[in-house]
């Protein structure tokens, strides 16, 4: 088995690689950071001794070419992950257009684009499966978080359609809508609580994936939470002060 | 990066402070540290007093930068970030035959709070303290500047790294020389002695045949019986001296934690009643024997129970260790537990071992006996330290600064002849003080 990690130094993806590593699955791990995935890359066939290479695929667009030579090169890929993200500032966004730019291109167009070229891939094996982190914040626009919230849930969408077509092709799709989980994104920040640890989160994933499941809360008490949070009016809801 | 405030603590729960903790995970994270004053380096909170407590600015939770970044199976030399623990380095090598070369009593603790603290094992008499199996250290120093140092290259920073508490600069990664095992099993034997002349002499007479020695004293027994013990010695033991049931997995490694406990406040599970019966019956049932145990259960019998530190309750613990000249041994140790009882502290764990030669700067190691004593945080518990600290000085011995919250600047001074030279390399380095912490400033490492 070989999996392509897409994002897999953010600090979930580096939790799942580890578990991913453990089982003996042979690893693709795609990012942004050559020094940060060569560290990643020593250390897994380290820990594990496992193979795997990584790619540098660059910042934004120019990128297309790289993971075509990724599925080129390792055609035996069957699994692949997405865990680009970034949260971005939110107060700056509403000002400058610059991280309004980074924050949509990133959580959405980055994000589909390098998902529409891996869902090609899987459709011409005829297997596979996607797992694909989008956010509970792409749940409900808050006005702490909606540039990046409404990126993700462009990108939740967009897995849903991915997921129907996908279907009759036996790809399965799943989307993990993460909570709070402890990473450098909830680190520090007010209000954040039960901050789930990376490595019970990838333990989770892996296991509900093996299960099937379409959609993911992580922690699963989220899920409870989201319900609630979408039933509010809007008249309501718009009041509050998340 | 963010910070987030979080009351912390060394192991022993006493003191604490409140911290901005920062944490990066990624390299470039360093170039972005955040507008702090002073900084401390700190892994997984093993070091029991104030050695990683810094209230007065950003303490840097080193536990993700955490990747092995190499390894050489020839000789055996892992190349890896400071956050990575002894217990991750003994899950991934010790199924192949490697070993730590000198572990302290807990596995859990990082590399880079190993190196700060130039960690002893039961093997100082023979093989010295973790510095012999450091070849070379990757440094962030006060400046930005990353360097790498060795015996070879910026010696004088290398020597006041290692055992240096942080204070030189960021540890960001070590090599580390691993040693080859034929078993994970260790051939131990155990010994009682009924006094305290007998368990330092037996000390002295095997420690040359075994390479671990340590002894476990019953800290409440007084009169003809103080210092009675029970004194382990051990090597690795080879894959033919292993039972049947064990010998086709030679190299198995440790269990995780059995028990966790949950908070604090359940300190009545620990107090003086208990811990007599304890330690009475514990010496009683414990028979003369030869036998092979699992390294878990020779090296980190505590590690079975998480979180044992809570046991003590809210208020915390203190450990206290010190190490005296061999000359003047049994007198000063007699003297430490006399005093102790006269007062009305009795250790509620007390271990002993006799070190090999040290190495100078402000690594703790030298040679003679050395005594790590737990009690329960009362009050009044910093002055008898104090009186305790003076009998050490008194006796020409030190403290172990991983061990300490209460030793005075001057006392300290006495007892480390050679801190004006680890101080000329911190006034080189750092002549800003960017890396500081509650206790160099009260011990005068920082000015």
């Amino acid at each position: 088995m070989k999996a392509l990690l897409l994002g897999s130094t953010s600090t979930i993806g580096r939790a799942v690689a580890r578990e991913l590593a453990r089982d003996g699955i042979d690893l693709v791990l795609a990012g942004r950071d050559s020094s940060e995935l060569h560290r990643q890359a020593s250390d897994l066939s380290i820990r594990y001794r496992q193979q795997n290479v990584f790619f540098d695929i660059g910042e934004f667009y120019p990128h297309f070419q790289k993971i075509e030579k990724i599925f080129n090169d390792h055609s035996d890929i069957d699994e692949v992950y997405c865990f680009i993200g970034y949260l971005g500032d939110q107060q700056l966004a509403e000002t400058d257009a610059e991280e309004r730019e980074k924050i949509l291109q990133v959580n959405y167009a980055t994000s589909v684009h390098l998902l529409s070229e891996a869902a090609n891939f899987l459709e011409r094996k005829r297997r596979g499966k996607m797992i694909i982190f989008g956010s509970v914040a792409g749940d409900r626009g808050r006005r702490s978080n909606y540039f990046y919230g409404s990126a993700k849930s462009g990108l939740h969408t967009f897995v849903d359609g991915l997921r129907a077509r996908l279907f009759s092709k036996k790809i399965h799709v799943m989307l993990v809508k993460p909570g709070y989980v402890d990473t450098p994104m909830t680190w520090g920040k007010p209000g954040i609580f039960w901050a789930a640890s990376p490595e019970k989160v990838a333990r989770t994933i892996l296991r509900k994936k093996e299960k099937g499941k379409r959609e993911l809360y992580v922690p699963w008490f989220w899920k409870p939470i989201m319900l609630v949070i979408r039933m509010f009016p809007e008249s309501i809801f718009m009041r509050f002060p998340l | 990066m963010h910070y987030k405030v979080v009351q912390l603590s060394g192991w022993g729960n006493y003191p604490v402070v409140k911290a901005r903790v920062y944490r990066p995970e990624r390299l470039r994270d360093f170039a972005h540290m955040g507008k702090e004053i002073h900084w401390i380096p700190r892994g997984l909170g093993r070091s029991y007093g104030d050695a990683s407590l810094n209230p007065h600015g950003g303490t840097l939770w080193m536990r993700r930068i955490n990747c092995f970044l190499d390894f050489d199976p020839e000789s055996g030399v892992l190349y890896a970030e400071a956050g990575v623990s002894f217990e991750e380095i003994l899950r991934v090598f010790v199924p192949h035959g490697w070993f730590l070369p000198v572990t302290p009593g807990t596995k859990y603790v990082t590399l880079g709070g190993a190196i700060a603290a130039d960690i002893h094992g039961k093997n100082h008499h023979v093989h010295g303290s973790l510095y012999n199996y450091i070849e070379a250290l990757e440094l962030i120093l006060p400046s930005g500047e990353k360097i790498f140092c060795s015996r070879k290259q910026d010696r004088d920073i290398f020597e006041a790294t290692i055992g240096g508490n942080g204070l030189t600069g960021i540890i960001l990664a070590a090599y580390l020389q691993l040693i080859p095992i034929e078993t994970s099993y260790i051939r131990q034997a155990v010994f009682k002695t009924a006094n305290l002349q007998e368990t330092l002499q037996i000390l002295s007479q095997l420690d040359q045949e075994y390479p671990f020695s340590v002894a476990w004293v019953d800290g409440f027994s007084r009169g003809k019986r103080l210092g009675r013990a029970i004194v382990q010695f051990g090597r690795f033991a080879k894959q033919n001296e292993l039972d049947g049931r064990w010998r086709n997995h030679p190299l198995r490694i440790h269990p995780s934690p059995t028990i966790s406990i949950p908070a604090y406040g359940v300190n009545l599970l620990l107090n003086k009643l208990t811990v007599r019966a304890f330690n009475n019956s514990h010496y009683a049932f414990c028979k003369p024997r030869e036998s092979t145990v699992h390294y878990n259960e020779f090296f980190y019998p505590l590690d079975c129970i998480a979180h044992w530190n809570r046991l003590y309750g809210r208020r915390g613990f203190l450990q206290w260790q010190c190490v005296v000249p061999p000359d003047a041994g049994e007198k000063t140790l007699t003297a430490i537990f006399q005093f102790s009882h006269e007062q009305g502290w009795f250790p509620y764990l007390a271990v002993l071992k006799r070190m090999g030669s040290g190495r100078g700067w402000l690594s703790f190691p030298v040679e003679g006996f050395t005594l790590a004593l737990d009690y329960p945080n009362r009050s009044g518990i910093e002055a008898f330290i104090s009186r305790l600290n003076e009998l050490v000085l008194n006796a020409g011995g030190r403290i172990y600064l991983t061990k300490d919250a209460v030793l005075t600047k001057s006392a300290f001074e006495q007892m480390y002849p050679e801190l004006d030279r680890w101080k000329g390399v911190k006034r080189a380095v750092d002549p800003n003080n960017v890396f500081a912490s509650l206790q160099a400033q009260r011990l005068g490492l920082i000015n």
